[in-house]
């Protein structure tokens, strides 16, 4: 049972961050499809911008690690 | 790295003015800057403005540059470029109407040949739209020749529908009293085409059967509406065989126009860009009665040359004074970055970021360095490293023109030998491939040592951090901002305490360090406080989710790992030998295109946020020296 509330901790660690994580990229992906359209140069900036949310789905599975290692 | 600068004011005779701003011009080192305010006290400056007859050369100079570069768009570029043998232009020629008659024919004549080749292509792709029907009815065409007084129309049935043909038939023998005749041919697999001929006299009777019975008639384009239908799909057939021709001559007239003429438009292009530079410059002129001021900034390296270069050219008549650069105007100091051959293709990187400050650090160096270390601790399998150096070495040769991927190709050579060394390291070859093989770990497994990776991460994460923190501190103490050294100074102190605390509590440390970890926090959070403010607080907190962000190393790591080892077991699970190369060939493909792309992203991501934020200051003006576009060719203003 202990087991089993473990996997369901880590689990929500990682599910709830990537939601997150997933829901912060589309709306700067769409923005930012957009802007690279009019100005194609910024492409390398959005390509950038669209990599900050994962942070939190990064400590989200550090979270989750954290959680099964027992550390 | 940031070139230091010297704030320069050049001094001289007006009578020379012209030649010195070309002559400078021609050396391409000076940033021309307006004057500050503070060095016009004292001395009556006054702007020198342009005479009557270099504004309208000015005038006109740009109404031709315009004109110029329309007109290129108009031309293709030949592959190869002659050597300019111009060497020197007489500017007051182009204020004589004449100078541009040639151009004008020219672009008439441009304007009338792309004209002509749009009409011609669209012409050709609503004939192509057609391409089914006269494909299908072009072989019916020759038997029908040598009929006179026919009227002739072109059905399309459904395939389904050919029950239809027969019972038309009779309906039409009936109309014409039997003078009529049908040809049928397969369009396509769905449709059959229908040619229907007789004598004009039962035009009206046969329309109306067609429209009776709902079969619609084959539709020509608005060009042949007036024609029959059999003359009008003859004059199709022969125009789709004449335009493709035709399209080709105009091509290779305008292939020889533009051979003609594109360089040496180009060359007048540049040349009328470098007068009205010149004629900008003077804006930034000022003087007296007899002696005119230009104030400007120049990578301190350059100004012995600069210096030697003018008075061997103007001998005494023309003097610079290096002025000593002023606090307040640091934030106005152009910067200008020079790096050693090896950290220079890590600037691409920097492009997407404003320019530094003056008083601010470049970063490039630190990107060369960490960069490729990152994505090679993300990647880390010998065998995907030898993959990006097979590609690397492919694209090489062929992209030795474009200097952009020229440079990202030396930066991905770099991350391919970082990769091959941490692979080795980790003891993977395209996965556990290496173990079989005999290559074993030798710092870390990191399919199984996840923790030990994660730590190795955060690890890195501290020392990058802190390393970001200290050159801010150097930084701060070299441009002598004492409240900016004790911010970055107590932040260090900080977090170390931050990391004893975290140590104590979890049981790392004995207890004892909890309470010298309070007494520091007391201490050192008021000084954070009062040197940097409420941000300094904040920033700090942020500092130690920056460090985390570094576990994304171990994390992209790890399901690199994992993507190796997928694409053996497929290919294992196939118990094919063959199809099993091939299957984990197709994953390990796509793992290593993701392997391009993620760790790249990722490790620039850790600069940008995580490391640059400690010290990076943006803002800085770029270092725009007033260049000649066309070295080489001497501008004659004055005659």
């Amino acid at each position: 049972m202990e087991k089993a509330i473990i996997a369901l901790a880590a689990a929500m660690a990682i599910a709830v961050t990537g939601l997150a994580t997933a829901w912060a990229q589309s709306r700067i992906g769409s923005a930012g499809a957009g802007a690279v359209a009019e100005k194609p140069e910024v492409g390398g900036t959005i390509i950038i911008l669209m990599a900050i949310p994962e942070t939190m789905v990064i400590l989200g599975f550090v979270v989750a690690i954290m959680i099964i290692l027992g550390i | 790295m940031i070139q230091k600068m010297s704030k320069i004011q050049i001094i001289g005779s007006r009578r020379i003015m012209e030649e010195v701003i070309e002559f400078l011009h021609s050396m391409s080192m000076l940033h021309v800057d307006i004057i500050p305010e503070d060095m016009r006290e004292g001395i009556s400056y006054h702007i020198i403005p342009l005479q009557r007859d270099e504004i309208a050369i000015k005038e006109r100079a740009e109404k031709m540059l315009k004109k110029l570069k329309d007109l290129m768009l108009l031309l293709y570029q030949p592959s190869a470029q002659p050597v300019s043998r111009e060497k020197r232009f007489i500017v007051t020629n182009i204020v004589s109407e004449g100078v541009m008659s040639d151009y004008n024919i020219l672009e008439a004549k441009l304007r009338e040949l792309h004209k002509k080749r749009s009409e011609l292509t669209e012409r050709l792709s609503l004939l192509e739209r057609y391409e089914r029907i006269l494909k299908g009815l072009a072989p019916l065409i020759s038997k029908l020749s040598g009929f006179k007084n026919i009227e002739s129309t072109g059905l399309i049935i459904d395939r389904d529908k050919a029950g239809v043909i027969p019972l038309m038939e009779v309906e039409i023998s009936r109309i014409t009293e039997g003078g009529y005749q049908i040809f049928k041919r397969e369009l396509d697999e769905k449709s059959i085409g229908v040619i229907l001929t007789y004598q004009k006299d039962y035009d009206e009777g046969v329309r109306g059967l067609l429209s009776e019975e709902g079969i619609s008639e084959i539709k020509l384009p608005a060009d042949y509406a007036g024609l029959p239908f059999f003359d009008a799909l003859k004059e199709m057939v022969r125009k789709k065989e004449e335009i493709p021709k035709e399209i080709m001559d105009i091509e290779a007239e305008l292939n020889r126009l533009s051979d003609e003429w594109y360089w040496k438009i180009e060359e007048l292009i540049d040349v009328l860009q470098d007068l009205i530079d010149e004629f900008k410059t003077l804006d930034y002129c000022t003087g007296t009665k007899y002696c005119f001021f230009i104030f400007g900034w120049v990578p301190k390296s350059y100004l012995p040359k600069l210096s030697s270069t003018i008075k061997e050219r103007f001998d005494d008549k023309v003097v610079i004074r290096e002025l000593e650069i002023m606090g307040e105007e640091i934030e106005r100091v152009p910067v200008s970055i020079k790096n050693p051959k090896l950290v220079k293709p890590f600037e691409i990187f920097m492009r997407v970021l404003p320019p530094p400050r003056y008083d601010s650090i470049d970063p490039t160096p630190f990107l060369a360095i960490f960069f490729p270390v990152f994505f090679g601790l993300i990647l880390g399998d010998m065998g995907h490293g030898i993959v990006i150096l097979i590609i690397v070495g492919l694209l090489w040769r062929k992209y030795k023109e474009r200097a952009v991927v020229q440079d990202l190709l030396k930066v991905f050579f770099l991350c391919s030998i970082y990769t091959i060394i941490f692979g080795f390291l980790f003891g993977e070859f395209f996965g556990e491939l290496g173990e079989r093989l005999g290559i074993h770990p030798i710092v870390l497994n990191r399919g199984k040592a996840i923790k030990g990776f994660l730590i190795l991460a955060i690890g890195i994460g501290i020392g990058h951090v802190l390393l970001g923190f200290i050159i801010s501190l150097i930084n701060s103490i070299r441009w002598h901002k004492g409240r900016e050294i004790i911010g970055t100074l107590s932040s260090i102190a900080m977090l170390f305490t931050l990391f004893l605390l975290i140590a104590a509590l979890s049981g790392y440390l004995p207890k004892g360090f909890l309470s010298v970890g309070i007494i520091l926090t007391i201490i050192l959070f008021p000084i954070i406080l009062l040197s940097e403010g409420i941000i300094g607080a904040i920033e700090l907190i942020k500092s130690i989710g920056n460090i985390l962000s570094y576990a994304r190393i171990m994390a992209l790591g790890v399901a690199s790992v994992m993507m190796t080892l997928v694409a053996n077991k497929l290919g294992e699970m196939t118990g094919n030998i063959v199809l099993g190369i091939i299957v984990a060939s197709i994953i390990h493909a796509l793992n290593i295109t993701i392997g391009i792309f993620s760790p790249a992203i990722q490790s620039l991501r850790l600069h940008y946020v995580e490391f640059f934020s400690k010290f990076y200051k943006p803002g800085g003006r770029k270092y725009a020296p007033f260049k000649k576009t066309r070295g080489g060719v001497r501008l004659w203003r004055r005659l």
